[in-house]
């Protein structure tokens, strides 16, 4: 079993209005602290495994200095057996050039994922995000050069309307990218976006809007040629193998702040601050935020959780979790999300209803997984009867 | 310790923001009560959430030392008083306690209706009156129409009046002077038997209650034995001291001072707030005036947010009232809210504090529902009763008559913006003009009698919008009159939820009906169906308005290394849920409940 590697380059040229991600205005001295802790982290705690996908993700990981780039991935090499099937970085149109795409293709790097959000010049504007005027050049460019291309989008800015999604397909259209991933945009988040919405600055698009142009857009897509294969995910042929890794809960490993690694059964965060990051790297400790290693129950929640956002779904193993807690949960979950899944035996699904539906789904899956857990003799007794 | 003659015992009155608290810092900044270092800005607001709000919600006495000008060092007493309406029972405590007052009026806002109001609480408690205006470091700071304001309005001389900034410290020695020169030293035999004001009372966790007193006749001391004069208990004194602010126990409180007593009082019931404490052997022949326990003007109900938690709820209320007088409760079933209480609140702002407390300081989620007056019914059968709660307000035929509290309402206002203010309260809230009077050069008093359930809701800030700002209100309780009233119930989903219920005036019906059901469609959550909203009064529906049936709701994006902090956001918004209530099978959150609260937001 092959595992995937993810790097957090965290460093921005500014921050987009609806973005709650971990990122930081690109400055000399702090990169060059970071780059320097970075490296360190992946010397002191890997554990050379075999790797067949690695992402760069951020933040801006295009605004990421080439020779940098260049000295992770020789770290990496070093540490890892090296055995890659896919590299994606993660790019903002403005890095689309020339020379910064032959250099990402001479380092190995085999798919771009470009931050378009939209193809609209004026809601770009809006949310802090404004587009190089040359922008279907470069993103030709980017096509050209890379036979694997994701473009991001996110449906549901402010001023968004019929119009612009259909200006977003025609360029689909025309350029083809093999990836496409649609995001329904994220209210939920404090953001300097939301807080603008709240204090009546700014408005978002209505619901009504949304859900015709979601299906507009799922339908459409479709008729491109692109597969539906997870939720906000399509693509022609060229699944994510990365992010297939995380929906399929396989092995990764996240390096930098705010990165995500689940290794077996164990899951674990980094910090999500630069300072704490950077000292805990110094003191030779690992900057964790939290590491825990999951109850079957939980580990079997977030193999729901993230499996059922693919288009086939999941088959929960019963060589993994144990037949009591499977059958005991599947039941449960068969009977209070019935109308969104298809049932069959332990391999479960989102209908089309549970697709539209999807947030609520999950967030009923947790309040079930909260339910059992509380069912349970706490993990406390549990420790206790094992000493004994 | 000192002399009854080297004591002074004042409050500090004004409306609201005008500069009390930041005043006693800058007096215990002076007097070096508190060490600068370690004193944090308004020091007197010592609540989280006084601090947080900048306003002052419990009074509280603090003991100075302060050298004057004529070499002697005086003891001086001072109450910081709430500056909000719905505390002034607060103010009337201190007032009683004290020989004197300072009058603080923001000199660039001007005499206020509160100003008005307290200072004729404390004409009325026989104080020594210090008028000051305050903030005069401002620039746009208005000394001389603010002087004629305080000429015609409370009939002082100009040449009475100081000058200061709390701010930045100027004038205020001369405050201390004024204190120290005009008001009377406190008079009272200290070999007389005890007699002592309860001026408040408070449950702390570690020591039990701790009584504030003024004392007026005789000493108290640790070991004595004190009686209560209203119910004649009795109890034995274990400690007695002064607020500095903090408290710092004495030998004896004397005859003029103010202080504090710890006996073994089990609950705060037993020390009364404006009873007199007596010795328990030579007692004092005649008990003080006292003054007029604060009563509920408004109740609302207050529910759990998981039902589960009701036992907690009690629990949290009961240890609140320690703390709080004011506070009244009984249980209360709600067909749809189940088990929770009916709350009395002494206004809005009293039930916001209530609410944010009891959540902060005892971990407690609960539900409110909207805050109504008390209405008093006359049954067709001639039987009175109280109203309390609107799903308990009779349908017609079944009473004679209703009535409802009204007040003497007083606006203080540029004259500029009288019309607009006028129609306003005229027209929309069913209020009589009275009078008006000048105030000063540019400003005018209004009167009005308007029901005290119309200045509740959506009052004060249409008063502030129609007056850019600068009207401010105070008002008092008249009494009783007959109102033309209606229940109006709201059904969701077909259902009626009771505690959505609210009164309303017939000529309103149909207006506040349509508000609140538009509002409630507003603040419910879509779900799978579609939900109807529904108001009836009098057995009509008289407005509906939908909400549409939720079709979409797609997760979104969710970085795949971090499935965690995916699934905390969806723990957390479920947690947002628990002030939600299922009814029926509608999921109704807690701020839908406040919704007749809110009808006002979008005009
Ligand atoms: N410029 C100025 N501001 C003042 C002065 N006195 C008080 N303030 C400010 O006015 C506001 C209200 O003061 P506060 O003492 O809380 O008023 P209270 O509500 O009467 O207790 C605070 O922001 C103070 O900093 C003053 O003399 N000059
Ligand atoms: S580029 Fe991406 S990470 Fe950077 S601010 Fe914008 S959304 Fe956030
Ligand atoms: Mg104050």
């Amino acid at each position: 079993m092959y595992a995937g590697v993810y790097l957090h380059l965290p460093f921005c040229a500014r921050r987009c209005a609806y973005c709650d991600f971990c990122t930081l205005q690109l400055d000399e001295t702090s990169l060059k602290k970071y780059h320097a802790a970075l490296k360190s982290e992946i010397e002191l705690f890997s554990d050379g495994a075999a790797v067949d996908t690695l992402y760069f993700g951020g933040g801006s990981p295009s605004l990421y200095p080439l020779d940098l780039l260049q000295e992770l991935l020789d770290t990496l090499r070093s540490r890892f057996r090296f055995e890659l099937r896919e590299a994606t970085l993660e790019a903002n149109p403005w890095e689309l050039t020339f020379e910064r795409l032959e250099r990402w293709k001479k380092l190995g790097v085999n798919r771009l994922s470009v931050g378009l959000q939209s193809s609209d010049g004026e809601i770009l504007k809006t949310v802090n995000r404004p587009v190089p005027p040359d922008l279907f050049e470069r993103l030709e460019m980017a096509v050209d050069l890379f036979d694997n291309v994701n473009f991001d989008f996110i449906l549901g800015l402010p001023g968004e309307n019929r119009k612009n999604v259909e200006n977003n397909l025609k360029l689909i259209e025309r350029l083809k990218p093999a990836h496409i991933s649609y995001y329904m945009f994220d209210s939920d988040h404090e953001t300097d976006l939301m807080a603008s919405v709240k204090n009546d600055i700014i408005e978002l698009p209505d619901k009504d809007t949304l859900e015709k142009l979601h299906d507009f857009i799922v339908l459409s897509l479709k008729e491109l040629g692109l597969t539906r294969y997870e939720i906000s995910s399509w693509s022609k042929g060229r699944m994510s193998l990365h992010n297939l890794k995380y929906w399929k809960s396989g092995d990764y490993k996240g390096f930098g702040v705010s990165a995500g690694s689940h290794e077996g059964t164990t899951r674990s965060v980094n910090c999500d601050s630069l300072d704490q990051y950077i000292d805990s790297i110094v003191a030779g400790k690992r900057p964790l935020a939290y590491i825990r290693e999951n109850t079957p129950l939980e580990e079997l929640f977030e193999t729901l959780f993230m499996g059922l956002r693919l288009i086939d779904g999941l088959t929960l193993s019963a060589e993994i979790f144990p037949a009591d807690l499977l059958e005991r949960s599947v039941e449960r979950i068969a009977s209070v999300l019935g109308e969104f899944l298809v049932v069959n035996g332990y391999r479960l699904s989102l209908n089309d209803y549970g697709l539209d539906m999807s947030r609520l789904v999950f967030e009923r899956l947790v309040g079930i997984m909260e339910e059992m857990e509380s069912l349970l003799p706490s993990r406390a007794t549990v420790e206790k009867q094992k000493n004994t | 310790m000192f002399g009854r003659d080297l004591i002074r015992n004042i409050s500090i009155i004004a409306h609201i923001d005008h500069g009390k608290t930041t005043l006693v810092d800058r007096f215990l900044d002076i007097t070096g009560t508190i060490e600068h270092r370690r004193m944090k800005d308004q020091f007197m607001d010592s609540m989280d959430i006084e601090r947080e709000r900048g306003i002052t919600i419990k009074s509280k006495p603090v003991k100075l030392n302060y050298t004057a000008r004529n070499g002697k060092t005086y003891e001086i007493n001072i109450i910081d008083t709430p500056g909000h309406v719905d505390f002034n029972y607060e103010v009337s405590r201190s007032l009683a306690a004290c020989e004197g007052a300072i009058l603080l009026v923001d000199a660039s806002q001007g005499v206020e209706a509160q100003t008005v109001g307290n200072t004729y609480l404390a004409i009325e408690n026989d104080l020594e009156l210090i008028p000051v205006l305050n903030k005069i470091d401002i620039p746009n700071a208005n000394i001389e129409e603010t002087l004629a304001e305080i000429v015609d309005l409370i009939g002082y001389k100009a040449e009475e009046c100081l000058l200061a900034s709390a701010k930045t410290g100027e004038g205020v020695v001369e405050i201390l002077e004024a204190v120290v020169e005009r008001v009377p030293p406190p008079s009272g035999n200290t070999s007389a038997p005890l007699k002592a004001l309860i001026f408040d009372a408070i449950y702390d966790k570690y020591r039990g209650v701790v009584v504030h007193v003024r004392v007026f006749e005789g000493s108290v001391r640790a070991g004595d034995r004190i009686m209560m004069m209203s119910s004649r208990e009795i109890f034995e004194v274990i400690e007695v001291g002064y607020f500095l602010p903090q408290m710092v126990p004495t030998d004896s409180i004397d005859a003029g001072e103010v202080g504090y007593i710890i006996a073994v009082i089990k609950e705060v019931a037993s020390a009364k707030i404006g009873d007199t404490i007596t010795g328990a052997t030579s007692s004092t022949p005649e008990a003080l005036p006292g003054y007029k326990v604060a009563k509920p003007m408004v109740y609302a109900g207050m529910f759990p947010g998981m039902p589960e938690y009701y036992e907690e709820l009690r629990k949290a209320l009961d240890k609140f009232k320690l703390n709080d007088a004011a506070l009244v409760f009984e249980p209360e079933n709600s067909p749809a809210l189940g088990f929770g209480f009916r709350v009395g609140f002494l206004g809005l702002l009293h039930m916001d504090v209530v609410r944010e407390r009891l959540e902060r300081e005892f971990d407690i989620t609960c539900i409110l529902t909207a805050p109504n007056v008390v209405y008093r019914v006359t049954m067709s059968d001639g039987t009175v009763q109280e109203i309390t709660n609107p799903a308990s307000f009779p349908e017609p035929g079944e009473f004679a008559k209703v009535e409802e509290p009204f007040v003497e309402l007083s606006i203080i206002t540029p004259s500029d913006y009288m019309g607009n203010l006028i129609g306003f309260i005229t027209t929309e809230k069913r209020g009589e003009f009275k009078a008006v009077e000048n105030a000063g050069k540019n400003r005018v008093v209004m009167k009005f009698v308007t029901p005290l359930s119309e200045i509740m809701f959506d009052f004060f800030d249409r008063m502030k919008a129609l007056s850019r700002g600068y009207a401010s209100m105070d008002y008092d309780i008249i009494g009783y009159r007959e109102s033309n009233l209606v229940k109006v119930t709201i059904l969701v989903n077909k259902d009626t939820v009771d505690s959505l219920s609210f009164i309303v005036h017939v000529d309103k019906e149909y207006a506040v009906a349509k508000k609140v059901v538009d509002k409630l469609s507003e603040l419910i959550p879509q779900h799978q169906f579609q939900i109807p909203i529904q108001a009836r009064a009098r057995g009509r529906i008289i407005a509906r308005s939908d909400i549409k049936a939720l079709r979409k709701d797609v997760l979104a994006k969710c970085y795949g290394g971090d499935v965690t902090r995916k699934m905390k956001l969806l723990e957390k918004q479920k947690e947002g849920k628990k002030r939600m209530r299922e009814i029926g099978q509608v999921t109704i959150p807690q701020n839908a409940f406040l919704a007749i609260l809110r009808i006002g937001d979008e005009e």
